[in-house]
């Protein structure tokens, strides 16, 4: 355990992707690879054996979905972010990530600097969002017109705050742009972001998925 | 004439058994043996010289000892006009009630005289004469009149010649009990017969109504003559003054038992499905043939006429009740054993009114046929409900039937329409992802195919080929992105942005990015979201391309006039100082390509001025 380093642990069964995701992690002073996996299996006893910060995760592994992994991470790992190894960063990938507790993404074809870059922003309170996730995220998260609504209390509103920021993302405002006609700092909204994305994984805790489906919030059959 | 068949030869014997044995129960005469009876003849008809309208004196030597009842068609055959009657030894019953004289038949008219008082008569000794064959008669008799020892009645009684006159025994008593007697007679002679002749009556009347809507109902034909006309026939039963001349009435009378009698025949036969169109012939011959025998051998004769021809009639219609009785052994149903039963019966009761014509009973004795409306009524009103109830039922069945093919035809109408939805939205989805293919290979194929030759000829640096590849990325990621969710013109734009904002600050030119909180959109199809991307990415692509720009903006927003415009402005050289194959392209090929685009949802694309003098504006209309 490094103890002035960020621990990385990679759980990617593609090898390349893995080599060079180690690479990226091995090649950045501020990182320090924890340990790599390749299966659903062995990424659970790398996580036990580790205590990583930041954990890489491939959704589609030979063993299982990697969704379990990063609901595991943020039950018995609080303190660390996980992040989804996405090829496209599409919605259906990114929001099942974010509802198991995932808080940020990477992008398979980033180049090394962007991935410690990214890391790094995720450690500092930074999350990446797309519009479409930021629109997805205002659809789940608000209250749904009453009929297709069933309540559960389970779900932890918006502030309204949040909703500003949401929206103004979703209609492709950069962070910056949102920060500056809101009047906050770019870090503000960076917080705002992982807060929403925190709020998003304890509302789903309970088969969210299906919850947002009941609430005619989410086609399942673009989830499949 | 008849096959000689057993059950025929069979039915014959009953026949005449039934006759024998109705001729042989005559019972003892119920004569009154005290009462000492004469009667006097008149001279024929009703307005002969001398005719005596008081009692004749009792030494006149025309008396004759006589027994009651004194049949005239016995006692004196072809006689027609009056006839005095002398009862002497008539005494009352009882001191303390009130006594009458009770005579149960006298036929045609007649009067009662007592002691030499006139009590009363059943009608005027006129033309036409009333008859009173069913009206039993009753006369108080004030005390006053009676004698101590020995009473004398005289009754002047009236009758055609052949009409069946006569005169009952005549009996004094208690006014009650000769009332109550007279009651009986009344109701069973009368009262009973109008009562079965009205129901046949009425329900003959419905027979007929359905058979003239509905000329094929034959059945129903038959049934409701025969029941009109032997209802009407039986008027004869209670009327006492006619209302036509004698003679003609008689006949109507006659000839309305012989109509009835026969399509009664034809009716069963029809009913039990026997065809014997010959047989029917010689009905029909006999229902036409016995009335105009009657008119044309003058109607005097009627009576005449009948003894003759009843016995054929009857014959015809007992070989009619072994047809139906064979019939309904074997269907055995109600409505043929009903059926069988009238038709046993009916010829029956004509037999044995006929042998109370031939005098085979006492004078006075009850006709019975008169009842056989009863019967016809019963197996009418029994087929009409076995009908009704058929025809409920079958209704019933057939639009259960109606209501069950409907539903099947409905599933199956169900069943194609869904087929037939599901095989466009089949359909819908293989176009769009056919039109993705298209795309994919327009772009993607295209971009990939120059990168490959470029790397193979050596010609590109390794950074120019990554480049080339990552843009092929980013264009395969924003083909998922139109396909993925149901996006709105503005999560279009915005994606959009966040794909290529990259690649727009790598091309050294800033964004302006002013996109409206637009209302609520109905989310685009995956092919109209792709139109737009391409439509703004071609826009983009072809400002950092040729523009020179270093400002771009992008502006959306809803028209005063509706519909969204979207502006892709920036502040470069525009078309006119653009490189000429750049602008004969941008003008040709891409410029055709957006108008195609936009086309395809009722859009259209304008070149405005741009940010600044020389810039250019693509400018899309989106309804």
């Amino acid at each position: 355990m490094d103890w002035n380093g960020i621990a990385v642990c990679i759980i990617e069964d593609h090898a390349a992707t893995r080599e060079r995701l180690e690479r990226a992690v091995r090649g950045a002073p501020q990182l320090h690879l924890a340990g790599s996996a390749d299966t659903l299996a062995s990424g659970r006893r790398l996580l036990t054996a580790t205590t990583p910060d930041v954990v890489l995760v491939d959704l589609d592994l030979p063993d299982g979905s990697g969704l379990d992994l990063i609901r595991e991470a943020s039950r018995s790992l609080p303190a660390a972010d996980s992040m989804v190894i996405s090829i496209f960063g599409d919605e259906v990938s990114v929001l099942a990530a974010l509802e198991a507790g995932a808080t940020g993404y990477l992008l398979k074809d980033s180049d090394d600097n962007d991935i410690v870059k990214h890391i790094l922003s995720l450690r500092a309170g930074g999350s990446p969002i797309s519009p479409q996730i930021a629109r997805l995220l205002l659809q789940r998260m608000n209250p749904a017109p009453a009929q297709h609504r069933v309540p559960d209390g389970n779900e932890e509103a918006l502030t309204k705050r949040e909703n500003e920021v949401l929206r103004l993302l979703a209609r492709g405002h950069t962070y910056g742009e949102t920060a500056e006609r809101l009047h906050l700092s770019v870090h503000t909204i960076n917080s705002h972001i992982k807060k929403i994305y925190r709020k998003l994984a304890v509302g789903s805790c309970n088969e969210a998925v299906f919850a947002a489906s009941r609430r005619g919030l989410l086609d399942l059959d673009s989830l499949l | 004439m008849f096959p000689a068949k057993p059950w025929a030869r069979a039915v014959a014997a009953l026949f005449l058994c039934l006759w024998a044995l109705l001729a042989g129960s005559r019972p003892a005469l119920a004569e009154s043996l005290e009462p000492v009876v004469y009667a006097l003849q008149e001279a024929p008809g009703l307005s002969a010289p001398g005719l005596k309208v008081v009692p004749p004196e009792a030494d006149d030597p025309r008396w004759q000892r006589i027994t009651l009842p004194d049949s005239w068609n016995r006692s004196r055959p072809g006689f027609g006009g009056m006839v005095w009657y002398r009862i002497e030894g008539l005494r009352p019953e009882s001191a303390s009630l009130p006594q009458a004289i009770y005579i149960p038949r006298w036929h045609m008219n007649g009067e009662l005289w007592l002691n030499g008082h006139r009590l009363g008569s059943s009608g005027e000794f006129v033309e036409p004469m009333p008859r009173n064959s069913h009206r039993p008669q009753l006369f108080s008799v004030p005390d006053a009149l009676w004698r101590d020892g020995g009473n004398t009645a005289h009754i002047r009684l009236f009758a055609y010649a052949n009409y069946r006159g006569g005169l009952m025994a005549v009996e004094a008593g208690d006014e009650p009990r000769l009332r109550q007697a007279q009651g009986r007679r009344l109701l069973l002679e009368s009262i009973g017969p109008l009562v079965a002749s009205t129901l046949c009556f009425s329900i003959g009347l419905f027979g007929l109504a359905v058979w003239l809507r509905r000329r094929q109902e034959v059945l129903f034909g038959y049934f409701g003559w025969a029941s009109v006309i032997w209802s009407l026939r039986n008027l004869n039963l209670v009327v006492r003054d006619i209302p036509l001349p004698a003679p003609l009435w008689g006949w109507l009378v006659h000839s309305g038992n012989y109509v009835f009698g026969t399509l009664l025949g034809l009716f069963v036969l029809r009913f039990c499905d026997v065809k014997a169109p010959r047989f029917e012939r010689v009905l029909w011959a006999w229902m036409i043939g016995v009335p105009l025998l009657m008119l044309v051998s003058g109607l005097d004769n009627i009576l005449i006429i009948q003894k003759y021809t009843a016995p054929p009639v009857l014959l015809l219609l007992f070989y009619v009740a072994g047809i139906s009785i064979v019939t309904a052994w074997r269907q055995r149903t109600i409505d043929y054993v009903l059926a069988a039963v009238v038709m046993l019966i009916y010829p029956l009761l004509q037999t044995y009114d006929a042998t109370i014509m031939l005098e085979v009973f006492p004078y006075g004795t009850m006709y019975l046929a008169s009842y056989a409306g009863l019967l016809v009524f019963a197996v009418f009103a029994w087929n009409l409900h076995t009908r009704y109830v058929r025809s409920l039922d079958e209704s019933l069945r057939a639009n259960q039937e109606l209501n069950s093919r409907i539903e099947q035809k409905e599933i199956e109408l169900h069943a194609a329409y869904s087929s037939l939805a599901q095989v466009k939205a089949h359909e819908a989805a293989r176009n769009e992802r056919a039109m993705i293919l298209r795309e994919m290979h327009d772009s993607l194929g295209a971009q990939l195919t120059t990168t490959l030759h470029v790397a193979r000829r050596g010609e590109a640096s390794s950074a120019h080929i990554a480049d080339e590849i990552q843009e092929a990325l980013d264009q395969m990621r924003l083909l998922l992105d139109t396909t993925s969710t149901a996006l709105d013109v503005v999560g279009v734009l915005a994606q959009l942005r966040h794909r290529l904002g990259g690649r727009l600050e790598t091309a050294g030119l800033s964004l302006r990015w002013e996109v409206d909180e637009l209302p609520d959109l109905p989310p685009l199809s995956p092919a109209h979201a792709l139109n737009l991307q391409r439509i703004v990415q071609e826009a983009l692509s072809n400002v950092i391309k040729h523009a020179q720009a270093r400002l771009v903006e992008i502006r959306a927003m809803l028209e005063p006039g509706g519909g969204i415009s979207i502006r892709i402005s920036d502040d470069g050289c525009g078309l006119a100082r653009s490189p000429a194959a750049a602008v004969s392209d941008t003008l040709g090929h891409g410029w055709g390509n957006m108008q195609a685009r936009a086309a395809e949802f009722g859009g259209h694309v304008r070149f405005e001025p741009g940010l600044n003098e020389q810039g250019l504006t693509v400018h899309l209309h989106l309804p």
